[in-house]
């Protein structure tokens, strides 16, 4: 059984239909391993999960970001039945998304500034559409790509001028409000303040009431000033 | 007082208190990713001098001329630090023009000179408990930029900015 990351449901092949390579009998009888190649380190690692549905889940959201440049990413196998394997394999533009993670570690960020990562992030975004977006939310949201790549990212992701993937990109960064890493919350208000669109603020008034940092909560009210005038001039024109 | 304006990178600035990823720092130290943002060339640094930052008129006009250098409309960030700091970590001055379209913003343009990493690190640590990272969104940036041009301080076809945003912003002008 192979699965492709870039699928949004994972099913097995007995159509069961659920997210997991397997059945439910198979869940509630036996435990699962995942075995998943890091090639940073080139250790081969394994976890065990029992009636652990949720990490099972985020493992394969994790597993998907492991396997830079590599084929293989992940195995699932029944502790029981050791013929029965699911395996992930990125697809190819996650592939490639996820390589240029990798490579943008040692690039500087500065405002303004395009660097090699933030044009080629543009210029798959604005090739492959609405797919990429998909992807990216996958690789942020899962958070197993670096916080401060990520962040830079989304501060691109809204200031980008492509109104195909528009709602795409709107739906990324208010995702990236819910984080749990403080740089991607910030990256995801930079990219709101950046599309300037009032349909994004119950998100940011939710945001607000969650933030517990002074600077991201000053940053947020700052931001919903700007939409309000902001729609102040739309009902003007 | 007069201060020093530098263009920083905010989250490089933050105390770190709210960030897991530098627990391990102890009490009293600075990480180093600041000095990401106190690059030098030759051993020199490029900053600008601000009379009174309680004058947001000319604040803006400084961010806004140093914000038409980068080739994207975005937010702008910077740090604000007293001028005696870089004497004490025994540091000079040197008077060069900036490079912004504003000739009055390029006036206020100076180069920290003979910079050793000993002193640049000295520096920081000098101007680290009073320095508070500030940030402009991209829309105030905008409105900065459109003010000074409406206002004939900065010269449109010198703005390097190539954003199809600002492009409209100014033929509507």
């Amino acid at each position: 059984l192979k699965i492709r990351t870039g699928d949004s449901q994972i099913s097995n092949d007995k159509g069961a239909g659920t997210v997991s390579p397997f059945s439910r009998q198979e869940w509630d009888n036996d435990k699962i391993i995942c075995i998943y190649y890091n090639p940073p380190t080139r250790h081969v690692n394994e976890k065990v999960f029992a009636d652990d549905r949720k990490g099972f889940f985020m493992s394969v959201l994790g597993a998907k970001t492991l396997g830079i440049g590599e084929d293989f990413l992940a195995e699932f196998r029944l502790e029981s039945d050791t013929s029965t394997v699911a395996e992930i394999f990125p697809n190819g533009l996650e592939k490639e998304l996820i390589a240029l993670f990798a490579q943008a570690k040692g690039e500087f960020f500065e405002n303004g500034v395009p660097t090699y990562f933030s044009s080629q992030l543009m210029k798959l975004v604005k090739q492959r559409g609405n797919e990429a977006v998909d992807i990216l939310i996958d690789l942020i949201v899962a958070q197993e790509v670096n916080a401060e790549i990520a962040s830079e990212t989304l501060r691109w992701i809204g200031r980008m001028e492509d109104p195909i993937t528009y709602s795409k990109r709107r739906l990324l960064l208010v995702s990236g409000l819910t984080s749990k890493s403080y740089l991607i919350r910030d990256g995801a208000i930079l990219g709101l303040a950046s599309m300037d669109d009032p349909w994004t603020m119950p998100y940011l008034e939710r945001a607000l009431e969650h933030e517990q940092i002074p600077e991201l909560r000053e940053d947020i009210e700052q931001v919903l000033e700007q939409l309000i005038e902001t729609q102040q001039e739309y009902s003007a024109e | 007082v007069t201060f020093v304006l530098r263009k920083v990178v905010r989250n490089r600035w933050h105390k770190h208190a709210y960030n897991p990823e530098f627990g391990w720092l102890a009490n009293g130290e600075i990480s180093a990713d600041p000095l990401r943002d106190l690059g030098t060339s030759k051993g020199v640094l490029s900053v600008y001098i601000i009379d009174d930052p309680s004058n947001i008129v000319t604040l803006n006009r400084v961010t806004a001329g140093m914000a038409c250098t980068t080739e994207s409309l975005s937010n702008f960030e910077y740090v604000l630090f007293s001028l005696d700091a870089i004497a004490q970590a025994g540091l000079r001055l040197h008077e060069t023009l900036g490079d912004t379209p504003d000739s009055y913003v390029n006036d206020l343009h100076r180069d920290i000179i003979e910079i050793t990493a000993r002193k640049l690190v000295d520096l920081l640590h000098i101007v680290w408990d009073d320095v508070t990272p500030i940030r402009i969104n991209e829309k105030d940036v905008l409105k900065h930029i459109l003010a000074g041009v409406s206002s004939k301080y900065i010269e449109p076809s010198k703005i390097r900015i190539t954003s199809t945003k600002l492009r409209q912003a100014l033929d509507d002008l």
